[in-house]
């Protein structure tokens, strides 16, 4: 491969990857997952595709792209997406989520049950358990009808070791960061070593089990749910994965149902079987009230 | 706490056989034909009643459902189904068609690309759409060919704009040509310029 | 004035994007029907511009759900499409757009269907 013009020349020498095909980059990528970067995020754009290229033995960004385009069965693609975003997770991560649940979803969810009927939410993935247990907090703080309705919260991952440490329930000061004191001291015990531990009558009332979203069969012996916490997980998929998992989602979802994708996701993410639904605090995705 | 532990999931229903499932893709409910759709994909010699089902389904659930299954399929039959449904009049059809044929690049491969020779405008560019995301190493140069012989200038426009994601920089004299070719169509000018601006570091 | 354009083609997102901005319009634009649907969701426009032939989400049932959706009955709609066949126009007009122009765009028809549309709501 020659460089055939000063463009190129500059670029692979090591500084960078020309302007050029960074854009080219960028439009790949915006239709792959929704996430568009703008011209300030050149530099970290630049450096992981540099790793990415280095990890996969590519000298030059031609061939690493078209590795990506026309060759890659996903696994690359994955990577390059977790390089690419920011994945942790922490309590009240997206936090307006939580309060878009309580203030608008759930009275339209209310609206539509049987007396007696649960309340039925999966979070998945679930990773270590931050996103359930932090449901359950605000609904225990927040929602006003939680002592007089039954609330289901199903939670699941594909990572069996994640849904340990979720049972488990201990976690560190980074992952509490963003919860009041006084919501920390009513559901958490301090361990010795530091940590917070979830009180037991929480981590008993999650049902915690491994799950892939991807499975075909997954709907089989699944409980209708009325909220899906989906976040953060549909952008790492490639498009035949992505399919299976909004088939799926649309199907275990209660008619009248919705679902929260994460912030930087759209209905892209999903199928044009949802509508999107804008609320005071977010979005959310509604599974048609007509549907079964 | 009033938060109640779940109940543990029922036992899995059995899924019907085959033939049951086949029969239940022409049933009155559009969830038992969404389910058997679900159910029939990745089965063997499914294909045709899934092709048949889609040409006359109407509920977007069902014709969702009935779309995965044909990419699960993924063979000739399911291609050729959906080769005919990008000359749908249904707008809704004809995308999904694209997106699903996107899916299935070795089968699209077969009788897809003919396409961009086809005489209606409209079918061109729908081949160049699905080729925009097909994994498929043979997309350049197909859509490459037709760059000197195509009259269409939103056809070229298609054309262009996914060469300068996919092409490298042996495109660039067929573009400068093309721009020749259009002088009355700022659009194109437009298009190619970007492309060689994206291709001409490349060898 | 800000204008939603609503197309997922590069090239004639710029081109369109040009025509409007010398128009006077400050633009945003989606490269799909679903984000288009969410930016309509998100801010008020004075004008939407959208393809017809776009994935996942289309042109004529983005306006579909403007239409009957959304809190703005009233928006101008102008659809586009490669298609120049009437049936296609006919449809336009039955999802509720208020023009329907054949690409390649020229820009003086475009900059007239839009202060026709734009003169029609005043």
């Amino acid at each position: 491969m020659t460089p055939g013009s000063t463009a190129s020349a500059a670029a692979e020498g090591g500084a960078g990857i020309p302007r050029a095909d960074l854009e080219r980059f960028r439009d790949f990528f915006y239709r792959a997952t929704g996430i568009f970067f703008d011209d300030g995020k050149e530099l970290v754009v630049t450096r992981c595709l540099k790793d990415r290229m280095q990890a996969t033995g590519h000298a030059d960004f031609l061939s690493y792209f078209q590795f990506l385009r026309f060759r890659d069965d996903g696994a690359e693609f994955d990577r390059l997406v977790s390089g690419l975003t920011v994945n942790e997770t922490y309590f009240y991560r997206e936090d307006y989520q939580f309060r878009c649940l309580v203030e608008s979803v759930l009275p339209e969810v209310m609206d539509r049950k049987r007396p007696g009927e649960p309340v039925r939410i999966w979070s998945i993935p679930c990773s270590t358990g931050e996103e359930p247990y932090s449901i359950a907090i605000q609904l225990l703080e927040a929602w006003p009808r939680v002592d007089t309705v039954e609330v289901e919260i199903h939670a699941s991952d594909i990572d069996v070791a994640a849904v340990e440490r979720a049972r488990e329930g201990l976690y560190g000061a980074y992952a509490v960061r963003n919860l009041e004191a006084r919501v920390l001291a009513r559901y958490f015990n301090r361990t010795h070593a530091g940590k917070y531990r979830i009180h037991q009558a929480l981590r008993g009332s999650i049902d915690f089990r491994a799950g892939n979203l991807v499975d075909p069969s997954l709907p089989n012996g699944l409980p209708s749910f009325d909220v899906i916490f989906c976040r953060n997980m549909l952008i790492y998929f490639d498009d035949r994965s992505r399919r299976l998992a909004a088939q799926n989602l649309y199907d275990v979802l209660a008619p009248g149902g919705f679902v929260f994708l994460g912030h930087a996701e759209s209905m892209s993410r999903i199928t044009s079987l949802f509508e999107a639904r804008r609320f005071p605090a977010a979005f959310a995705y509604q599974k048609p009230e007509g549907a079964q | 706490m009033p938060l109640s532990p779940p109940r543990g999931p029922g036992e899995p229903p059995e899924a019907p056989d085959p033939a049951t499932l086949r029969h239940w893709l022409e049933a009155d409910n559009p969830a038992r034909r969404r389910m058997a759709a679900r159910h029939l994909a990745g089965t063997p010699e499914a294909s045709p009643c899934l092709a048949a089902r889609l040409q006359v389904e109407e509920r977007p659930e069902v014709r969702e459902a009935l779309l995965a299954a044909l990419i699960c399929q993924d063979d000739g039959v399911a291609a050729d189904a959906l080769l005919g449904c990008l000359r749908s009049p249904e707008v809704s059809l004809r995308n999904g068609a694209v997106e699903a044929l996107q899916q299935m690049p070795e089968a699209f491969a077969v009788h897809g690309p003919s396409l961009l020779a086809d005489p209606d405008p409209q079918i061109r560019q729908r081949a160049v759409e699905v080729m925009r995301d097909l994994r498929h190493p043979g997309v350049p140069g197909w859509l490459l060919a037709v760059l000197p012989t195509e009259t269409d200038p939103n056809v070229c426009v298609a054309v262009v704009d996914a060469l300068a994601e996919v092409g490298d920089a042996g495109a660039c004299p067929y573009l400068e040509a093309l721009m020749e070719r259009f002088p009355g169509e700022p659009v194109v000018a437009l298009a190619a310029g970007e492309a060689l601006h994206r291709l001409e570091g490349w060898e | 004035m800000q204008a939603l354009l609503v197309e997922d083609g590069r090239t004639d997102r710029m081109f369109h994007r040009g025509i409007l901005e010398r128009a006077g319009y400050t633009v945003r634009e989606a490269a799909n029907g679903y984000e288009g649907w969410e930016a309509a969701l998100e801010q008020v426009f004075d004008l939407v511009v959208a393809d017809i032939n776009m994935p996942k989400l289309d042109g004529l049932a983005l306006t579909r759900l403007l239409r009957d959706q959304h809190r703005a009955p009233t928006l101008p709609i102008l659809l586009v499409s490669s298609d120049g066949d009437a049936r296609v126009r006919e449809e336009a007009c039955r999802a509720g757009a208020d023009a329907y122009l054949v690409k390649p765009l020229r820009p003086e028809e475009f900059l007239a269907a839009v202060r026709d549309m734009a003169g029609g709501r005043a």
